[in-house]
């Protein structure tokens, strides 16, 4: 076995790499301008190391923040590659000099209270700003890959499995993915779909028969989603395996869009493309952000992958890729070890000298979690999991990966130990306003002379890279929801590392009235409360004249800024009511009504989701309650009318729902919903720009507003929908 | 290749990147090189059976394209002579000539009822451009040879029903005998007429005749709509007595396909 994987690492070492055009260039570059560049390289790194460790009195400080200020605002206002790493190297030399002035100047001799709580804070800055320096290296050149065409002689095509695993998720979630993936455009007698059914429901196979799909199930669930994964492998023998969740629903290019970079390179291990999600987040539609605020997800799938793509370093995210068989049987199957199987697979494999890729080009769309509280306990679960591979797998040792990768992997993982810093940063001001410690030894003018340009710098870099897929300071939203839940579990699992459960996401819930979930809020308004207090303390301060006005104004401000994300954070947990059970996504087709005596009517869709539809007729029509009619939908070039019940009428707007639909009737409705190539291209559209002052006015701003309907929705009796809360359905991994 | 992939395909700029349709049923033919728009369109509406809705769709299609501003005229050769009575309700604008030929509407929409020279009706309508629609009969006579013989385009309505493949087949046996061999280039068109998509045998027979006919059958089906018998009834058009239905869009499109806009009729509509 052993010299079975020897063998199969030279195969790959000598097969061709045929390599993204764009690195073909690079290559073709490097090896002529190769010591130029090493040159100029460290050259640069002289230089700003030199920038950094050069100390000057505070007054040239002050006119050398203002010096790199004017020089990105300048460099900034190109667009392109080079003003990119030019503002990005200006912000490194900028935050290091913060950082080597922090380390040497501000600590404290002796031990004290001070020192002490200096001495956290100072370990929460280097950790966000390492983070910062390793999101630098993910996106500083994201890989803009294009799909690449499959061979024309049709029966070269290899064979493709789809396993679409499923434990307790409702057979209604289930059904669209299952007949989409059937209807995928793929050759007929090489596409097979398997769904690997961990609850052993006699209802998913049945389904499974009508459809014609396979059904593998098992005795146990050993090893959660990995176990069910790795038990259907041995059954199935399929060149490349597929993988959805069982509510990503693929539309119908997607193999073909995915397959060609694999058919091209022998040694790809796997290709990932977006996760995109057709219903809110929790963040976008408890706080109404959508469309001008781009989703929760959409960083990660829009910028970092690609960003991990150019170091040959993206992962498999679970769900819409497709993966080698021989590299899966290369690095044993999917990864057990961990709760989060997809990224430590895709380590091992990058271990192993696979490759893998990353399309930028959403072929599928889920459901995003329907509640604050699931999206916790599914943070929790990638948090704890991030924390495991750390431990048991670090990507800093070991064999194999490129000193890039290993990079790359560090920001990922790191990335989720964002909970205890930014714990830590929410409550220091506390530790002046209200108890007059000193924890930052410097005077309040050079803290502003030296820090105020890092954060300015950062911020604007951020936004230059990032802002198209996140706005600013909206990860502090995001991670000042989650920052208390995560940083117990990482902890955790930093000490123990195999006590990890694998708590499934309970997706396609459905909450009925809005209410205010303070149990998952707790934390945050705690939080909040806390700053409140310094708040309070710091304005006695302010009257009675008991503090020092520079250091009070500098912390006033952090303990506002602190509750102006926090305000939001809270008011994410105002659970806004979710009209329908499934979502009806906005979609203009042609469209026909025909009636039980015969007539018809021609229109278009508004909106179709998979119980119903809104239509909106070329003329009025008469219509009763109840009516039955037969929809029509002209989007491939069958039809198939869909029987319905009219439930609203108005004029030539019609609503109706669909009854009693047939399985084939359901695979067109499905087909028409989620299968058209084209479904999810515009996922970016209706952004507004970034510009991160406005941004953080309008975050205060949704947090007040949210802060009051909390207060009204408390007023009446709460009902929380997932009770006792977090982890809904959890299971052991043996 | 179905405009969703197109849009795709657009999104993804990669023009290295090629897509196989595997879904695409019907492949319009880009071997089909019409002629050039003739100043008067003559399309013969012709089948060998009674009862797929000639004359019906002669009729409303006549209408139709005089809704695009057209002047279009239905000339009955059946000696049945039913046409007439889809234009009973019709307001003449101006009092009848009994010996006139057409009987125009105000839309410009005229129809010619059985029994009239068809040479005479084509003669005199051919000094400005339009279009006739020749609701021919059902048996093999020397009418509908000269009908086929005569028109630019033949259009057979076809009904969605088992025995629809059968049906096509012997008209293009006959078509292959009548039809002058300088317009065989020009092949008759099949529309799926009297289309009702919740039963099984249509949709199969609509897949049949789309296999065997392939980019020639017109875009989509005609529905079977009660529309066109309370139209028929009121002795009217369906466009003026269900402007909503679907029917009425199933009607555009022929007529979109029939009667590109000029200018570049040459090319191919796909």
């Amino acid at each position: 076995m052993a010299a079975r994987g020897e063998e199969l690492r030279d195969a790959r070492r000598a097969a061709t790499v045929i390599e993204h055009p764009a690195a073909r260039r690079r290559g073709a570059r490097a090896s002529t301008l190769g010591v130029a560049a090493l040159g100029s390289v460290a050259l640069g790194l002289l230089a700003i190391a030199l920038f950094v460790v050069t100390p000057v009195d505070l007054r040239t400080q002050l006119a050398l923040a203002a010096g790199t200020l004017l020089l990105a605002a300048v460099v900034g206002r190109r667009r392109g590659r080079a003003a990119t790493l030019a503002v990005v190297l200006v912000s490194i030399a900028v935050t290091g000099r913060y950082l080597y002035w922090r380390l040497t100047t501000t600590i404290g001799g002796e031990w004290s209270v001070d020192a002490v709580l200096g001495g956290i804070l100072l370990g929460a800055e280097i950790y966000s700003c390492t983070m910062l320096l390793l999101a630098y290296f993910q996106s500083i050149a994201p890989l803009r890959r294009r799909p690449v065409p499959l061979p024309a002689d049709l029966s070269r095509w290899p064979g493709v499995d789809v396993l679409i695993p499923t434990y307790n998720e409702p057979l209604a979630v289930v059904r669209a993915t299952v007949l989409a993936a059937v209807a995928m455009d793929w050759p007929k007698d090489r596409l097979r779909v398997y769904l690997l059914d961990d609850g052993r429901r006699e209802s998913f196979r049945a389904f499974a028969k009508e459809a014609g799909v396979g059904y593998l199930t098992r005795p146990d669930n050993a090893h959660a989603k990995a176990g069910n994964l790795n038990h259907a492998l041995e059954r199935t023998s399929g060149e490349f395996v597929a993988i959805f969740d069982c509510d990503h629903v693929p539309v119908r290019s997607f193999l073909q869009v995915a397959m060609g970079w694999l058919l091209r390179d022998e040694g790809l291990a796997l290709v990932q493309t977006p996760h995109h999600f057709y219903s809110h987040d929790p963040y976008s539609r408890n706080l109404s952000t959508s469309p001008r605020v781009p989703g929760e997800s959409e960083l990660f799938y829009g910028v970092i992958q690609p960003g991990l793509d150019t170091w040959n370093a993206s992962f498999f995210c679970g769900s819409c890729a497709v993966i080698r068989r021989a590299a899966l049987r290369d690095v044993g199957g999917i990864a057990v070890e961990t709760v989060t199987e997809d990224a430590h697979t895709a380590l091992k494999m990058h271990r192993r000298g696979w490759r893998t890729a990353y399309l930028r080009v959403p072929q599928a769309a889920g459901l995003e979690t329907e509640t604050l509280a699931a999206h916790v306990g599914q943070r929790i679960r990638w948090a704890r999991g991030m924390a495991q591979i750390f431990r048991v797998d670090n990507p800093l040792l070991g064999r194999g990966l490129s000193l890039a990768q290993r990079l790359c992997y560090l920001g990922a993982m790191l990335h989720f130990f964002a909970g205890i810093p930014r714990l830590v940063f929410l409550v220091a001001p506390v530790a002046y306003l209200v108890f007059g410690r000193h924890v930052f030894n410097a005077l309040p003018l050079a803290a502003i002379a030296y820090g105020l340009p890092h954060l300015i710098h950062s911020t604007a870099c951020n936004a230059r890279i990032h802002g198209r897929y996140r706005h600013s300071f909206w990860s502090e939203v995001y991670e000042t929801c989650l920052a208390w839940y995560v940083a117990v579990p990482t902890t955790l699992a930093l000490f123990a590392p195999r006590t990890g459960r694998f708590n499934v996401t309970a997706k396609g819930a459905r909450i009925d009235s809005p209410f205010f979930d303070a149990r998952v809020a707790r934390p945050t308004l705690v939080l909040a409360a806390v700053n409140l207090a310094a708040l309070g303390a710091g304005a006695w301060r302010l009257f009675s004249g008991t503090g020092e006005i520079d250091s009070l104004a500098i912390n006033l401000t952090w303990a506002l800024h602190n509750l102006a994300i926090l305000s939001a954070a809270i008011a994410v947990a105002c659970e806004r009511p979710q009209a329908r059970e499934s979502h009806r996504i906005p979609l203009r087709l042609p469209a026909m009504l025909r009636f039980a005596d015969g007539r018809t009517a021609r229109g278009e869709t508004i909106d179709v989701g998979r119980s119903g539809a809104g239509l909106a007729l070329a003329a009025p029509v008469p219509l009763s309650h109840r009516q039955r009619v037969w929809v029509s939908m002209f989007s491939f070039d069958d039809e198939r009318p869909l029987p319905a019940e009219v439930i609203e009428h108005d004029g030539a707007a019609v609503r109706v729902q669909f009854v009693a639909l047939g399985v084939e009737e359901e695979a067109h409705l499905v087909r028409v919903l989620f299968s058209r190539a084209d479904a999810w291209i515009g996922w970016t559209r209706g952004h507004i720009r970034d510009r991160p002052l406005a941004t953080l006015a309008d975050i205060a701003l949704r947090g007040a507003v949210g802060i009051g309907r909390a207060i009204a929705l408390s007023w009446r009796r709460p009902r929380p929908l997932l009770e006792p809360g977090l982890t809904r359905p959890v299971r052991r991994a043996s | 290749m179905g405009p969703d992939i197109s849009r795709l395909l657009r999104a993804l700029r990669a023009p290295e990147f090629k897509y196989r349709d595997l879904q695409a049923p019907i492949r319009r033919s880009r071997t089909r090189d019409r002629a050039p728009r003739p100043r008067l369109l003559i399309v013969a509406v012709s089948s060998l059976d009674r009862g797929v809705g000639r004359t019906t769709l002669a009729a409303n299609l006549a209408a139709a394209a005089g809704q695009r501003r057209e002047r279009a005229a239905a000339v009955d050769l059946d000696p049945r002579n039913e046409l007439r009575l889809h234009f009973r309700a019709q307001p003449a604008i101006a009092p009848q000539d009994a010996d006139e030929l057409v009987r125009w509407s105000e839309r410009s929409v005229g129809y010619v009822p059985f029994g009239r020279d068809p040479a005479a009706v084509i003669e005199a309508l051919s000094d400005r451009s339009g279009v006739v629609f020749l609701d021919t009969p059902a048996e093999a006579s020397p009418a509908l040879e000269q009908a086929l013989a005569e028109a630019d385009e033949v259009l057979v309505p076809v009904r969605a029903e088992s025995a629809a493949a059968e049906k096509v087949r012997a008209i293009e046996a006959l078509l292959a005998r009548w039809r002058r061999p300088a317009w065989r280039r020009t092949r008759a068109r099949y529309v799926v007429n009297l289309f009702d998509g919740r039963r099984r045998a249509d949709r199969e027979s609509l897949a049949q005749v789309r296999s065997l006919v392939g980019a020639r059958l017109v875009a989509q089906p005609v529905q079977q709509d009660e529309a066109l018998r309370v139209a028929l009834a009121h002795g009217r058009c369906v466009q003026d007595e269900a402007p909503g239905s679907q029917v009425v869009a199933d009607l555009e499109k022929i007529v979109d396909d029939l009667l590109p806009p000029r200018g570049r009729a040459a090319k191919d509509v796909s």
